[in-house]
This record gives structure tokens, C-alpha cells and sequence, in this order.
């Protein structure tokens, strides 16, 4: 398998805890799924699903009291590899020694170079550093360990391959600095370009967001800027230094439908065209419909059900995901969102016996009180150990053949909204 | 549900625009440190006996499947604040019959040390409930045999762990 046939991220296993006085609080508690190059995957839930603390952990943005008790995050891109080998070069894995940044080849215009390309790299770190930069050598295929990467490894990954944006812009634009300054710290910091060429590249930036008169807005402190503008910035940082993996965290959530349609249209489009993946999180499956290929629902703290955006809407599997499907706000329908999930989302320190969801499941059995279903094939009812985008899986014990009465659902989709994929705002 | 955003647990750091900014923090260093200076007053064997555990269930009888509401506090004793020393992040734990949460499942908490921080004469209570199943494997639970069952709590303190903990019994009939 190339590099490029790989998942650009995979996460395995990943589970991270709050250590509180009320108890541990299992906020992501063994999920694992993968994003393709260019893939836009969507990981939904309600508030408290671990949603946001699954994005956080992958960028190791968890601090005391979390922690990341367990799993893998692997990110495999080249690019990545080489600048943390030129920067951190302590940090390659070479055949006898561990590391967090891994080598797996390394070609010079005659050929592959080295048997063991990490030790290559490791035992002469300044000529491979300056080849490296030069483009006389470069790295084939290789892939960052996230979890095990040294703190400035990860501020060097953080914006320049994987970058974030927040739900509030305010939490990443800060109010004292005008949003071009940002945007070429941003740059200078990750593209080693000069003051006049980050600021030229950051005014780029701004209008590839659609910011009008992006010169004269670079001045702009960010209290000048509407909140449409900001996320618009806060994009711009993001897309700043080419990153191959964009986390979006409720990007939309806080403005209103229009500037909402408007933002979602921006990250489709840069996404088709800079060719970067984007997982979003988001509450809202209207949303995901717009934007996304693939799917993650979560809830508390578990994956529950994986599938494309498509066989999501017209065949949703587990009964958490038919409530939430319910929740899709509908074109020129003003009220209020319905809670049409009963109920809430369980303790975290404390979650229900056998399927977590029992407490709220209208399907709910007494076996659903003592057996956990696992995240199984929904066509075969075999366990899917590697998350594999095309096998659409549920964790119901439906699919496990251990109901008696069965779950049985009804998905309807209005024709109005069916022609793009689901109904939506 | 309490938003990661709104928490301390997220590293903020101003200098790096990918991570979120730094929260307006200008608490004031000038009063007095309370927890130093008791560390310096009351020694780690003391510090165990200043905390008095406490466990109730609201009933002493219970049916088959229903589910078991109890009462947990611990109280500082002592006129100044109290630290115990733990040895892993979770400040305390219960359990049924010996099994943490009722499950046979062993806990895996990383083995760092921690605290668990009391103020002066501070009260710490906690509601909890068991299910009355018992987690016997990662995705199996069993109901819980009828009879008696002991429901314990402790803090597990590095010094003096004995001495924290209290426990009461109550029937499945
Ligand atoms: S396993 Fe049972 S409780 Fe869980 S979703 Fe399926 S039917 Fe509902």
C-alpha cells in the first residue's frame, strides 16, 4: 500500500478522562475511526457526546486535569514527517530506538537512501536537515505518532498540518492584535516567510475568504469585524500554512442561518480546492449534510454508529441516530428546535449498565441493560476492528441479533430536501 | 454538562494561534496560602485522621433490579485546610462487595499521585447510585445476587489510607 492509499489520520482507541472530585468523567471512551486525504468526515453528537475532547485530544490541546489515558493518533503526511525529522530530528524512530516521528523512506534523486532510513536521518541530522530543505532529499512516506510528540513537535504540527477552528472565533482571535497581524503571525511562524511576504500572503488570505477590501481590512482589530467576518479570519489562520487536516468544532454554530450557509459553502469550496480534509464537529446533522462525505455519531463518549453521509440520512441504523435525524431543522420552519431525543445525556462518572443509551431508547430491552453492543457490520453483525469508511456499523444490539422485539423505524425524506442528501438550512 | 471550552483543562497559550487564547487571569497573589501553610502545621499521619468518611444508603432494603441510591461525604475536621496525598487522580472511589463501581472489571487509572484538597472544616458530599448489576466482563453486567451486599467508599490516600474509608451493608431481597 502507498502512502497516499492510507488514511491521512487514524485514531485508535482513543480514550481521555477528567479527573474530577465528583469522579472520572470518561469523556471519549475508546473511539477510533479515520480520515482520507481531502475527506470531509463529520463526528455528531449532542453537547457532552466527547466530541469537542475527541478533536482536542488528536491536537493534544487536553491539559490537567484530562488526560489522554490510552489509543493512537497517526498522522501520515509527508510533508509533516519531514519537517519534524529537519526540526526535531531526536525524535526520529530509528530501527534501535524509539521515537515519535517515523521514516519509513527517504529518496534521493538516485534512489531510496539507507536501509534504515530513520537512523540516516538521526545519525546525521544537520546534512539530512539541510537535503531536506533543499529538496535534494525527501521523504517518501512516514508518519507523526500525535500522542507521543514532544511538546514543540506539536506547536510545529498544530497550524502547520493540522489546524483548528473554534466554534466562538474569539477563542482563537486575540482582541489586542488586528486580524492581519494575526494571520501573518500565523504565516511568518509556520512558512518561515518575511514580514512583506507574510503580509502579502495573509491579505491573499483574507480575500480567498471573501473578505472585500481585504487590504484595508487587514488593519482591522477583531471587535471591527462582524461574527461571520471573524470565522471568516479565524478560516484564513487556518488555511494560512496549507494544512492537510482542518478540525472545525462547531464552526457555524454561533451564526446565524445565512452567514451559517455562507461559511459551510467557504469550507466546501477551499476544501475541494486545496485539497484538505476537514473533520467537523458539529450537534447538527443539517450541517453535516451540507459539507461532509462521512460520518461519526457519538454518544457519551462512544462511537455508536459510522457510515458515508448519504446511507446516514436514507438508512440510519441506531435508534440515537433516528432521534437525532429528527432535530434537522427544516426550510422556512421557525421554531424551535425540538428535543426529540427524551431525556439527556447520562453522567459521564457514572454511565447506565449495558448500552449506554438504554435510559432513553424507546427500543430499550432488558438484554440492553446487561450487554454492550459493539460497534458491528450493520449487514453482517460481525465487530468492525478497524474502522473502515465503507462499512456502515452500529452499536445496537439489533445487529447483534440479541433483541426480541427488534428496533423498527421509519426514515422519511421529504422530497423538497431530498436532492442534495438530507433536508437542511 | 459542563463544555471543555469553559474548563481549565485546555491548554491556552497566546503565542501559538492554533491553540485558544489565555482567559484574563489577574488573581491576586497576596493572601495568605492556606494550603502551605497547613502542610507546614499538620503532618501527612495526621492529615488522615482529620478527614471523617461517611456512606448511606436511603434505604436498608432493596427489590431485585432496583436501583441503590447512596450518600457520600467526607468532612474536615480540622480548623485549616487539609491535602491528602493520592495514589492515583481519582480522589476516591466506592465500591460494592470490594468491587470498584460494582465492577469486576479492574480500574485502570494512570498511577500518578494526586491530591485531594479539603478547606478549613470543609464538607464534601456526593450523591451516587448503583445499578444492583454487577459488570463482570468490558460489555457484561449480572444482576446482583440477593442477600447482603457491603457498599464501601475510601479515599486511597498514599499515608493513612485505612483510616479513610467507611462502609454499611444493605440487602437485595
Ligand atoms: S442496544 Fe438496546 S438500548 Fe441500545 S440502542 Fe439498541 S435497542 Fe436501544
Amino acid at each position: 500500500m502507498s502512502v497516499t492509499d492510507e488514511p491521512l489520520l487514524s485514531v485508535d482507541g482513543l480514550q481521555t478522562s477528567f479527573y474530577t472530585e465528583e469522579g472520572e468523567v470518561k469523556a471519549v471512551n475508546d473511539v477510533s475511526y479515520q480520515i482520507d486525504r481531502g475527506e470531509r468526515f463529520a463526528v455528531v453528537g449532542e453537547s457532552g457526546a466527547g466530541k469537542s475532547v475527541t478533536s482536542l485530544s488528536l491536537m493534544r490541546l487536553i491539559d490537567d486535569p484530562g488526560r489522554v489515558k490510552g489509543g493512537d493518533v497517526t498522522f501520515r503526511s509527508t510533508s509533516a514527517v519531514a519537517t519534524l525529522a529537519r526540526k526535531f530530528p531526536e525524535g526520529v524512530a530509528t530501527e534501535n530506538s524509539p521515537g515519535y516521528i517515523h521514516v519509513t523512506e527517504l529518496r534521493s534523486e538516485s534512489g531510496a537512501v539507507g536501509s534504515d532510513p530513520g537512523a540516516t536521518v538521526r545519525d546525521n541530522p544537520t546534512d539530512v536537515a539541510t537535503s531536506l530543505h533543499d529538496g535534494s532529499l525527501h521523504i517518501e512516506a512516514g508518519h507523526v505518532d500525535v500522542l507521543d510528540a514532544s511538546e514543540d513537535a506539536m506547536r510545529e504540527l498544530r497550524g502547520n498540518e493540522i489546524a483548528m477552528i473554534f466554534q466562538d472565533p474569539h477563542t482563537a482571535l486575540n482582541p489586542v492584535y488586528t486580524v492581519g497581524e494575526q494571520i501573518a503571525e500565523a504565516i511568518r511562524k509556520h512558512l518561515e516567510m518575511d514580514d512583506g511576504a507574510a503580509k502579502e500572503r495573509a491579505i491573499e488570505m483574507l480575500e480567498r475568504v471573501g473578505i472585500p477590501d481585504a487590504e484595508e481590512r487587514y488593519s482591522d482589530y477583531p471587535h471591527e469585524f462582524s461574527g461571520g467576518m471573524q470565522q471568516r479570519a479565524v478560516i484564513a489562520i487556518a488555511l494560512s500554512c496549507d494544512p492537510a487536516l482542518i478540525v472545525a468544532d462547531e464552526p457555524t454554530t454561533a451564526l446565524d442561518v445565512t452567514i451559517e450557509a455562507q461559511i459551510l459553502d467557504l469550507l466546501k469550496e477551499l476544501s475541494n480546492e486545496e485539497d484538505v480534509a476537514v473533520q467537523l464537529i458539529t450537534h447538527d446533522l443539517g450541517v453535516v449534510a451540507e459539507l461532509c462525505d462521512s460520518v461519526m455519531v457519538m454518544y457519551a463518549g462512544k462511537p455508536v454508529e459510522r457510515s458515508s453521509v448519504e446511507e446516514l440520512y436514507y438508512e440510519p441504523k441506531h435508534p440515537y441516530t433516528v432521534g437525532l435525524m429528527s432535530s434537522i431543522p427544516r426550510i422556512g420552519d421557525d421554531r424551535e428546535r425540538l428535543d426529540t431525543v427524551p431525556g439527556t445525556m447520562p453522567d459521564l462518572v457514572q454511565l447506565p449498565s449495558g448500552c449506554s443509551f438504554h435510559p432513553r431508547c424507546p427500543y430499550a430491552e432488558d438484554a440492553c441493560l446487561e450487554h454492550e453492543p459493539p460497534l458491528v457490520d450493520v449487514e453482517t453483525g460481525e465487530p468492525v476492528e478497524d474502522p473502515d469508511p465503507a462499512v456502515h456499523s452500529a452499536a445496537c444490539l439489533e445487529y447483534t441479533g440479541e433483541l426480541q422485539d427488534g428496533v423498527d423505524f421509519d426514515v422519511q425524506i421529504r422530497e423538497d430536501a431530498a436532492t442534495d442528501g438530507g433536508e437542511s438550512v | 454538562m459542563r463544555r471543555v471550552y469553559d474548563s481549565e483543562a485546555l491548554r491556552r497559550d497566546d503565542d501559538d494561534p492554533f491553540s485558544p487564547v489565555e482567559d484574563d487571569e489577574s488573581a491576586s497573589r497576596n493572601h495568605v496560602n492556606w494550603t502551605n501553610l497547613s502542610h507546614a502545621l499538620v503532618p501527612q499521619a495526621i492529615r488522615s485522621r482529620a478527614i471523617a468518611v461517611d456512606v448511606e444508603t436511603d434505604k436498608d432494603r432493596y427489590e431485585p433490579g432496583e436501583e441503590i441510591h447512596f450518600g457520600v461525604t467526607f468532612a474536615n475536621r480540622f480548623p485549616l485546610p487539609i491535602t491528602i496525598v493520592t495514589e492515583t487522580p481519582k480522589s476516591w472511589e466506592w465500591s460494592i462487595d470490594g468491587n470498584p463501581k460494582g465492577s469486576e472489571v479492574p480500574a485502570d487509572h494512570p498511577e500518578d499521585r494526586s491530591t485531594f484538597h479539603f478547606s478549613r472544616s470543609e464538607r464534601k458530599r456526593f450523591r451516587r447510585s448503583w445499578s444492583g448489576r454487577v459488570r463482570v466482563d468490558e460489555k457484561e453486567w449480572r444482576s446482583a445476587e440477593r442477600g447482603e451486599h457491603t457498599l464501601g467508599v475510601g479515599i486511597d490516600a498514599v499515608n493513612g489510607a485505612e483510616k479513610l474509608r467507611a462502609e454499611t451493608t444493605f440487602q437485595i431481597e
